[in-house]
């Protein structure tokens, strides 16, 4: 079902958004790539500390593994039923 | 990880999340998903060196991995980034392998999926999309990947290919379908 995009609706400003940020990064001449690296890494240091200060008794090794658990949900992307993906 | 494969001489393509953000799509992503050729002595010696490195490799992964043709995951110690590796054996796979493009990063030269690869694994992940109406369409990720890299890249995509594999998979309509979408984003 065909909609129009309005500026009310979030998913479609969402989108737009997202299309400006790529876009805005070309004619700046801005590597994405070297943002989401520095950003990652800065993402990963957050969820670090918080983590650390919430368990200090965690080891080193139990950090990492509530990172992992933490970074499997923030990035569990949904995807149709029909996609073609292992079936080729 | 890219010194140990091209000190092993193992041809790889970096697809997957990294190469959408490369090729436009400032987004995050937690795995770097690489296929490989499918030269075993050569994958054994990159897993090999990878284990003096900081990854975990682990064996049993590998053989269930290889055996089954499935992925096999191979977390960087002390990090949430993982390397999700496939050996090239279907065609797709092989496609992508040898039309990789070269890309710098740092001191590195990094072998990359190209844009039309890229543009094509959305649609293999989308499938038919023909019954999903447009606004929920926008919830999914790879259909906002798709829309950024294309109109980020208009003018330097290989249509003749992407046409024809769209065709070859029966792909047409979403590929439309994305395209019609991607016009009303840019006139939003």
């Amino acid at each position: 079902m065909e909609t129009t995009p309005t500026r009310y609706s979030p998913l479609w400003r969402k989108a737009h958004q997202e299309v400006t940020s790529a876009l805005r990064m070309r004619d700046l001449r801005i590597d994405p790539f070297e943002i989401m690296d520095e950003l990652f890494q800065g993402m990963v240091d957050l969820m670090r500390l918080g983590l650390r200060e919430k368990y200090p008794a965690a080891s080193e090794d139990e950090i990492v593994a509530m990172m992992r658990e933490q970074a499997r949900i923030y990035t569990r992307w949904r995807r149709p039923k029909t996609s073609k993906i292992g079936k080729v | 990880m890219v010194k140990a494969l091209d000190k092993v001489r193992l041809r790889y393509v970096i697809v997957g999340g990294v190469a959408v953000i490369v090729h436009g799509r400032p987004r995050t992503t937690t795995d770097l998903d690489l296929i490989v050729e499918n030269d075993r002595e050569r994958l054994a010696k990159f897993l090999s060196e990878l284990k003096t490195q900081q990854f975990e490799v682990l064996d049993q992964q590998v053989k269930a991995g290889l055996a089954e043709g499935a992925n096999i995951s191979i977390f960087v110690k002390s990090s949430l980034l993982r390397i999700d590796l496939t050996v090239a054996m279907k065609r797709d796979e092989l496609e992508a392998l040898d039309s990789a493009i070269q890309t710098h990063f740092e001191d590195m030269i990094l072998n990359l999926a190209s844009i039309d690869q890229v543009l094509y694994g959305k649609l293999l992940y989308l499938g038919d999309i023909e019954d999903v109406p447009e606004e929920e369409l926008l919830e999914y990720n790879d259909v906002l990947d798709f829309l950024a890299i294309y109109l980020r890249n208009k003018d330097n995509i290989n249509w003749d290919l992407l046409n024809r594999k769209a065709t070859q998979q029966n792909l047409e309509k979403t590929l439309r379908c994305l395209q019609k979408l991607a016009n009303k984003i840019e006139l939003f």
